[in-house]
């Protein structure tokens, strides 16, 4: 149960994670020309670094978006699903008594 | 009592599959395209963004090199690519915007000092013997000027009393001569390298030229287009990237790169030509996926690895023939192309706003000074 709950926050903190991770990196790649370090220096970090932002990017741009509507719609199924249980169970005990 | 298990592992993987499907098919086109037409209809804060950091990037440069490889060619080339791009890029702003002219005309005059520097692209001196600017009368070809011809021609229809008017003239005359003699309407570049993309500079030159002074060279223009279509353009509609030199056979394969820059470069000369190139990217290039087009480099039955006019080639397109197709698709008002394209420039272009300047972080100076010529392509 606990596990559940924690599903949706767990995704969201992943997400703010990956989104300022994105945000630091897109700033330290455009403080310097990429292609100077690349073409010039053979600079292997600044390979790496683009290499991790577009992989982030495609993750936030294209998965991101169908995973987060994927974790709202099982939450709010769950919701649904648990708030009927909760109301059977309240009409059974009703009844009972 | 527990509740029921609230769906079994089908059903959430139904349920996966189609949030995923969702969230492919409409989230990504409208998060990465949400800029597209507002650079495409001329916004003028989103373009100056872009504007300001190439004009300071550009600026800041203390030599006349932004790159120092162990290739004088690539320095000297890259420098007047930067340059012009950068001219054309804030020219056609000002062309949309004329209140941006005092802002940027300080940058643009200084890239022009750059740009008609001998010293920036000493290579052509190196295998000429002497640049071409230092000796318009010649009969060899240099068409690398087109370039340089091409930035003035913009500077001068922002500002008529610039200083390199009289060298525009000059230059002009000499490029529409060299075009007039030239058999198969190609001149070469350097010593025995003929490149078709540095001709459709030279004759765009020209046809800018004509546009901004009225001298009538449209019976030059025309003839050409002719004779250059004939000898360069493939049946596919591509442009043939290299021949041999005094002939049209290919010595490369017929290029997106090449295509999509001749067809911004020769919309100044030769329209229809233009449209037609332009119409060829658009029906033999054009790859698209979830509303994310790129232009593949290679016509279809060649194949490559690309160079560096080319850039990185992955899955058969290029973010040469992809970068410039905006400029062709915006010059010529196709804007679904443009709005496609932008979605993949924005992906896998980082676009970062520091400080109110928009730059795409995987571009480099070169990159972004490119960029803005071809965000902002437009006739005067």
């Amino acid at each position: 149960m606990r596990r559940r709950r924690a599903g949706p926050g767990l995704s969201a903190l992943t997400l703010c994670l990956t989104l300022v991770v994105h945000w630091i990196l897109g700033r330290v790649l455009a403080s310097s020309d990429v292609l100077a370090r690349v073409l010039v220096g053979r600079d292997v970090l600044t390979v790496l670094l683009v290499v991790a932002t577009l992989g982030i990017r495609l993750f936030l741009y294209l998965v991101a978006p169908g995973w987060a509507l994927f974790v709202l719609a099982r939450s709010s199924c769950v919701r649904a699903v648990w708030a009927r249980a909760a109301a059977s169970r309240e009409r059974g005990q009703t009844q009972a008594r | 009592m527990s509740p029921a298990r609230p769906s079994s592992v089908s059903a959430r993987v139904v349920l996966g599959i189609g949030c995923v499907s969702i969230g492919l098919l409409l989230v990504p086109r409208w998060l990465c395209g949400r800029e597209a037409d507002r650079y495409f209809d001329g916004d003028l804060e989103t373009q100056d963004a872009l504007a300001r950091s190439v004009a300071r990037s550009v600026g800041s440069q203390s030599g006349r090199h932004f790159y120092h490889t162990k290739s004088t060619r690539f320095d000297g080339q890259s420098a007047i690519a930067i340059y012009q791009m950068t001219i054309m890029g804030l020219a056609q702003i000002i062309l949309q915007h004329p209140e941006r002219r005092d802002a940027y005309l300080g940058a643009m005059d200084r890239a022009a000092e750059h740009l008609v520097d001998p010293k920036t692209l000493d290579y052509a001196a190196s295998v000429y013997g002497q640049h071409g600017l230092n000796r318009l009368d010649t009969t060899q070809g240099h068409a690398y000027l087109g370039y340089i011809n091409l930035a003035l021609g913009m500077l001068r229809a922002v500002d008529g009393s610039t200083r390199f008017a009289a060298l525009h003239d000059r230059l002009s005359a000499a490029l529409a001569e060299r075009l007039k003699r030239a058999p198969n309407g190609l001149i070469e570049t350097y010593p025995g390298e003929t490149w078709p993309p540095d001709v459709a500079a030279v004759a765009g030159s020209v046809g800018l030229h004509a546009r901004v002074t009225g001298v009538d060279r449209r019976a030059l223009l025309d003839a050409w287009a002719k004779r250059f279509a004939a000898c360069a353009v493939s049946r596919s509609g591509y442009l043939v990237q290299r021949v041999r030199t005094g002939s049209c056979v290919p010595a490369d394969a017929p290029r997106g790169s090449g295509t999509a820059v001749a067809a911004y470069f020769i919309g100044f000369a030769a329209p229809e030509l233009a449209a037609q190139l332009q119409s060829a990217l658009r029906r033999e290039g054009e790859r698209s996926l979830l509303g994310f087009s790129a232009i593949r480099e290679y016509a279809p039955g060649y194949a490559g690895r690309g160079d560096t006019n080319a850039g990185p080639v992955l899955f058969g397109v290029s973010v040469g023939a992809t970068g410039f197709a905006l400029g062709a698709a915006r010059l010529h008002g196709d804007r679904e192309l443009y709005r496609n394209l932008f979605r993949t420039l924005y992906l896998f272009g980082v676009p970062a706003d520091i400080r109110g300047e928009r730059t795409f972080a995987i571009g480099g100076t070169l990159g972004n000074a490119l960029l803005l010529a071809m965000l902002t392509a437009r006739r005067p």
